[in-house]
């Protein structure tokens, strides 16, 4: 009895915790971004892409690059 | 009662994380989704002053198109970073053309401190951008090599997906162009465009999305990524249409600054010389004629006379009206009238 109890107790508490859990982040998303958060966003982006796409260079290893493309 | 204990600590453990799990998923959701949608400037580079070239520094700069929003709903922005040495501002108003990004340069209080403006060209086997540069009272030429970008499979995905969009019927008749569809975007709208984004982030290669991809770059010229696949495209097959297209993209640039056409490739330099040569023609009054195969010269209307001074590429005929045969005042309405009387008298 002691037991079932307890398992009770267990799956109820487990259930409240579940659900609020949900609730607190279910719904639709809060309107639009301002057009300062889209823009944050983009330089964020940008960011981003320059940290994983460019290579920092010595000013010796860019003046070769520059002068190997001609 | 300890084993109770025990029994009720598991639940509520397991609960736990299963809540985390399911609000981590949820919140991903509604998470703000960014994008790469077009490429402008991206690399290193050097500014030097103008007036002294012992003063220059490194820099670096990022422009692109971001797509940015929240569930279904997108904006695109046009932003940019551009690092002086080890200072960093960011780009504003920023406007990418067909091989050419300008800006105007803000400092982190939000002043507006200078201004950047860059053409690109070809040379050797990459692309680079050659400009000015004002900053905080300082003038600079400056020159950047375009980074090479490993873009995303995804990113190259949802670009077709919003060319569908954009261009249901050539969306379609470029699959077609490649053997067969893989949905028809004119009847099955959005489920279609869905359905192309998951293919071709699937298989980028396939050659329904890599027709979709040229379909998409020819008017999409001012896109970085673009240029670039073009680019080795016709360094193997200048009979690409694209590749006009391009070499007129990077005309702008080669004719402000000669000198870099010393350096640019081969591929570049000989649609360069086809589109003078047919600049020749039109710029006389006159119309390339169009050579049908590698004998056939074309054929002149009634109306035209065959100009040999003037040549055309691909050597076509140069067709010119017979009432101007200077080209002045010569346009293919003439033409089209005297092709209708049957005499060009």
């Amino acid at each position: 009895m002691k037991m079932a109890a307890a398992f009770l107790l267990a799956v109820l508490i487990v259930a409240a915790v579940f659900i609020s859990g949900c609730v607190q982040q279910t719904g639709p998303p809060e309107g639009e971004l301002t057009s300062e958060e889209a823009e944050n966003q983009a330089y964020l982006t940008v960011e981003q892409e320059m940290e994983d796409a460019i290579e920092s260079m010595t000013l010796e290893e860019l003046e070769n690059e520059l002068l190997n493309q001609g | 009662m300890k084993k109770i204990l025990a029994l009720v600590m598991a639940l509520l453990f397991i609960g736990v994380i299963g809540v985390s799990a399911t609000a981590q998923q949820v919140g991903a959701q509604n998470a703000v989704r960014a994008r790469i949608n077009k490429m402008g400037a991206l690399g290193n580079g050097i500014a030097v002053s103008e007036s002294d070239p012992m003063d220059f520094e490194i820099i670096k700069i990022g422009i692109a198109g971001v797509k940015v929003g929240l569930a279904d709903e997108e904006t695109e922005v046009l932003a940019g970073l551009l690092y002086f040495g080890e200072d960093k501002y960011r780009l504003k108003d920023v406007v990418m053309g067909e091989g050419t990004v300008s800006a105007d340069i803000y400092d982190s209080d939000d002043s507006q401190v200078g201004s950047i403006s860059l053409d690109s060209y070809p040379k050797g086997d990459k692309e680079m951008w050659a400009g000015t540069l004002t900053l905080n009272g300082g003038s600079y030429n400056a020159y950047v090599i375009q980074a090479a970008r490993n873009v995303k499979a995804a990113e190259k995905a949802w670009k077709l997906s919003d060319y569908c969009e954009e261009n249901p019927a050539r969306c379609g008749t470029a699959m077609r162009a490649a053997g067969s569809i893989i949905c028809d975007p004119e009847q099955e709208g959005e489920t279609c465009r869905n359905r192309i984004r998951t293919f071709c982030e699937g298989s980028p290669e396939d050659r329904r999305c890599v027709a979709l991809r040229m379909a998409y770059c020819k008017q999409n010229l001012d896109d970085a990524d673009c240029r670039a696949e073009y680019m080795e495209k016709c360094k193997e097959n200048l009979g690409e249409e694209i590749c006009e297209k391009l070499g007129e993209v990077y005309n702008n640039a080669l004719n402000k600054r000669p000198q870099l056409m010393n350096n640019a490739p081969g591929w570049v330099k000989t649609i360069r010389e086809r589109i003078r040569t047919r600049s020749q023609c039109e710029n006389a009054g006159g119309r390339c004629a169009e050579a049908q195969t590698a004998v056939d010269v074309g054929t002149c209307n009634e109306g035209e006379t065959y100009n040999e001074n003037l040549a055309c590429p691909n050597g076509g005929w140069c067709c010119m009206p017979e009432e101007d045969s200077n080209g002045n005042g010569g346009n293919g309405n003439q033409t089209g009238n005297q092709t209708g009387n049957g005499n060009g008298d």
